[in-house]
C-alpha cells in the first residue's frame, strides 16, 4: 500500500490536534509575552517581555501551590502504592482469577467511575461538622471533631485523603492485572531454590513488576498535576491557601482573576515542569526494562 | 506451630480485604442513604432511623424542578457526537500507525499521546480565548471540537493495539479479493468490534464526567451533568438531597458500562499500555 494511503488515514485526526490541541498551546506561549486581561478585553495586548514569567516566579503562592502538589504526590502516591500493592499480592495469591476476583474489581471500580467533581462534593458532606459521616463517626467514638476542610493545618491532608480513596483502586488493579501477567517459572525456580515469601518478592516479583509499577505511576503523577474538580468542589483552595494544588492556582489567576497573560505563562512553567518529570520517570521504565 | 502462623497470616490478610473493601465502599453507601433522607441531612447513625426516614423526594424534586433533564440532554448530545467522531477518525489513524513503519509515524504516534500530559487547566485557558474569538462560548459545537481533540490519542492508542493484534495475511487477502485499500481497512473493522466498542465506551463516559472544560466554556444552553450538578449551591445553600441524588444518577450508568467492559477495562485505563 502506498504511504499517502496512510497519511490520507491520519490527516483528519492530526487536522483536529492541531487546531484543538496544538493551535492553543502555541497561542498560549503567545499570550504569555503578553499583558491581557479578560476584564478589558477590547485594550489591545502589550508585549511585555518576559514580566509575566518574572512576576510568576517571585509569586510565593505559585511555590506553595507547587509544593502541595509534590506533597501531594509524595505522601499520597506512596500510601496508594504501599496500599494497592499489598492488596492486590493478597488477591491475587488468595483468589487468583476466580468470581470473587471479577466481584472486587467491580467493587473498586466505583471510586474511579465517579466523576471526580461528585467525588469532591461527596467528601465535602463527608467532612461537614455535626452532619458528615466522620464526623458522625467521631462523635460516636466519643472523639473531639476536626476542622477537616477548615483548619489550615490539616485540609491539605484531608484532600489528600480524598485522592488515595479515589485513586488507590486505581493503582491496585493496574498492580492486579500486572500480577496476574507474571509468568510462573521464575516463581517456581525461586521456590525450588528455598526463597523465603519476602526474597520472593524483593527478587523476582518485583523487578518484573518494574514497568507496571512506573506505568501506574507515571499515570497518578499527571494525573496530580491535572488535580482540579475535587479541590474546587471541597475548599476552593482554602481556607487561605493551604490547599492550592497547582491546576487550582492556574485556574484563580487566569479564570477567576482573567489575567491571561500571567496564567499562561505560569501554565508554560508547569507544562515544563510536567515535561521534566514524565522524562524522568521514561527514563527509570527503559532502565527497567533492559 | 507452622499450621498457627499461616492461620494468622491469612486471618491478617482477609481482615485486610474486609477492611478495604469497607474503606471503599462506606463513601457510596453514604451518598446514596443521603440521596434517599430528606434533604440528604443524616442527622444521627442509627440505622433504624435512618431506614425508616427513607424517601424518593430527592430524586422527584431532582427531575421534576431541576433542569436534569436539559443536563442530560446536553451531556448526551455533546458526548454522544464527539465519541462518534473520536472512534471513527481514532480508528482510521490507528489503523495507519499500526500498519505503516516508519520513523515518522512512530514519532506522531507518540506527540499523540504527548498531548494529554497536558494539564486541561492549561489547555482550556487558550481554548477558552479561541471560542470567544469564534463565537463557540456555551454551545454544544465548542465543547464537541473539544472533547473530539482530548479523547482522540486515546482512542488511537487503542485502536492502533486492537489492530496490531490482527495478522497482516488478512487484509493481504483482502486486497487479493480486489478490495482498494480503504475497503480492506473498512472490513478490517468487524474484527476488532469489540476493542471499538470498549474504545467508545471509555471515550463516553470521561466525556460525562469531565468538568473543568464544560464548567469554564458552557453558561446555560449548553451545561452538562457534572456542571449542573455544582449549580445546586447557587439556591438555597447546598441542597444535598438533591445533589446526592444526581451523583447517584450519573454514577448508574458508569458502573454498569464498566461491568460490561471487565475484559477491557485495565487496557482503557492505562491507554493500551497495560494488556490483559
Amino acid at each position: 500500500m502506498k504511504p499517502r494511503f496512510f497519511f490520507l488515514l491520519i490527516l483528519p485526526s492530526f487536522v483536529v490536534l492541531i487546531s484543538f490541541m496544538i493551535f492553543p498551546m502555541i497561542y498560549s506561549w503567545y499570550l504569555s509575552f503578553h499583558d491581557y486581561n479578560l476584564y478589558t478585553p477590547n485594550r489591545p495586548m502589550v508585549f511585555t517581555g518576559f514580566d509575566n514569567f518574572r512576576q510568576t516566579l517571585s509569586d510565593p503562592i505559585f511555590y506553595s501551590s507547587l509544593s502541595n502538589t509534590l506533597i501531594m504526590m509524595l505522601f499520597g502516591l506512596s500510601i496508594e502504592f504501599i496500599i494497592g500493592f499489598s492488596f492486590a499480592s493478597i488477591l491475587y495469591s488468595r483468589l487468583k482469577q476466580g468470581r470473587l476476583s471479577s466481584f472486587f474489581r467491580t467493587i473498586f471500580m466505583t471510586p474511579i467511575a465517579l466523576a471526580p467533581v461528585v467525588v469532591g462534593w461527596l467528601w465535602r458532606f463527608m467532612y461537614w461538622p455535626k452532619l458528615g459521616l466522620i464526623d458522625l463517626l467521631t462523635e460516636a467514638m466519643g472523639l473531639r471533631s476536626l476542622g477537616w476542610l477548615t483548619d489550615p493545618a490539616i485540609a491539605l491532608v484531608s484532600v489528600t485523603i480524598v485522592d488515595i480513596w479515589e485513586w488507590t483502586p486505581f493503582v491496585f488493579l493496574i498492580l492486579l492485572s500486572g500480577f496476574q501477567a507474571l509468568p510462573e517459572a521464575p516463581l517456581e525456580a525461586a521456590e525450588v531454590e528455598g526463597a523465603s515469601k519476602i526474597q520472593k518478592m524483593r527478587y523476582v516479583v518485583l523487578p518484573l513488576m518494574r514497568p507496571v509499577i512506573i506505568i501506574a505511576l507515571i499515570f497518578r503523577s499527571i494525573q496530580l498535576v491535572k488535580f482540579f474538580d475535587q479541590v474546587y468542589a471541597l475548599t476552593h483552595g482554602g481556607p487561605g491557601f493551604s490547599t492550592y494544588t497547582i491546576s487550582y492556582y492556574l485556574y484563580q489567576i487566569g479564570l477567576f482573576r482573567f489575567e491571561i497573560g500571567l496564567a499562561s505563562a505560569a501554565s508554560q512553567l508547569v507544562n515544563i515542569i510536567v515535561i521534566i518529570l514524565v522524562l524522568i520517570m521514561i527514563r527509570m521504565l527503559r532502565a527497567g526494562l533492559q | 506451630m507452622m499450621l498457627k502462623s499461616t492461620h494468622i497470616t491469612s486471618f491478617v490478610e482477609y481482615l485486610t480485604l474486609l477492611i478495604g473493601t469497607i474503606w471503599v465502599v462506606s463513601p457510596i453507601v453514604w451518598l446514596i442513604l443521603q440521596s434517599l433522607t430528606l434533604r440528604g441531612y443524616i442527622l444521627e447513625l442509627s440505622l433504624e432511623k435512618i431506614l425508616s426516614s427513607l424517601t424518593f423526594q430527592n430524586y422527584a424534586l431532582l427531575f421534576l424542578e431541576s433542569s436534569i433533564l436539559r443536563y442530560l440532554r446536553n451531556s448526551l448530545l455533546i458526548n454522544g457526537l464527539s465519541t462518534l467522531i473520536v472512534v471513527i477518525i481514532g480508528a482510521m489513524a490507528g489503523y495507519a500507525f499500526s500498519r505503516y513503519q516508519s520513523k515518522l509515524f512512530e514519532n506522531l504516534k507518540f506527540w499523540y499521546l504527548s498531548t494529554q500530559m497536558i494539564p486541561p487547566i492549561c489547555a482550556v485557558l487558550p481554548v477558552f480565548v479561541m471560542m470567544i474569538a469564534l463565537d463557540l462560548v456555551d454551545t454544544h459545537q465548542g465543547l464537541i471540537w473539544v472533547y473530539t481533540a482530548t479523547n482522540l490519542p486515546f482512542a488511537v492508542w487503542m485502536s492502533a493495539g486492537f489492530f496490531e493484534g490482527i495478522p497482516k495475511e488478512i487484509e493481504e487477502a483482502f486486497l487479493v479479493d480486489g478490495c482498494t485499500p480503504f475497503q480492506a481497512f473498512l472490513r478490517m473493522l468487524p474484527l476488532i468490534k469489540g476493542g471499538l466498542a470498549a474504545t467508545s465506551v471509555f471515550t463516553f463516559l470521561m466525556g460525562w464526567n469531565e468538568f473543568l472544560f464544560a464548567f469554564i466554556l458552557t453558561r446555560f444552553e449548553a451545561i452538562t451533568l457534572p456542571v449542573g450538578l455544582s449549580q445546586f449551591k447557587t439556591i438555597v445553600g447546598l441542597e444535598w438531597g438533591e445533589m446526592a441524588a444526581m451523583g447517584v444518577f450519573m454514577l448508574v450508568p458508569v458502573i454498569v458500562l464498566s461491568a460490561i467492559l471487565q475484559k477491557h477495562l485495565i487496557r482503557g485505563l492505562t491507554f493500551g499500555a497495560v494488556k490483559e
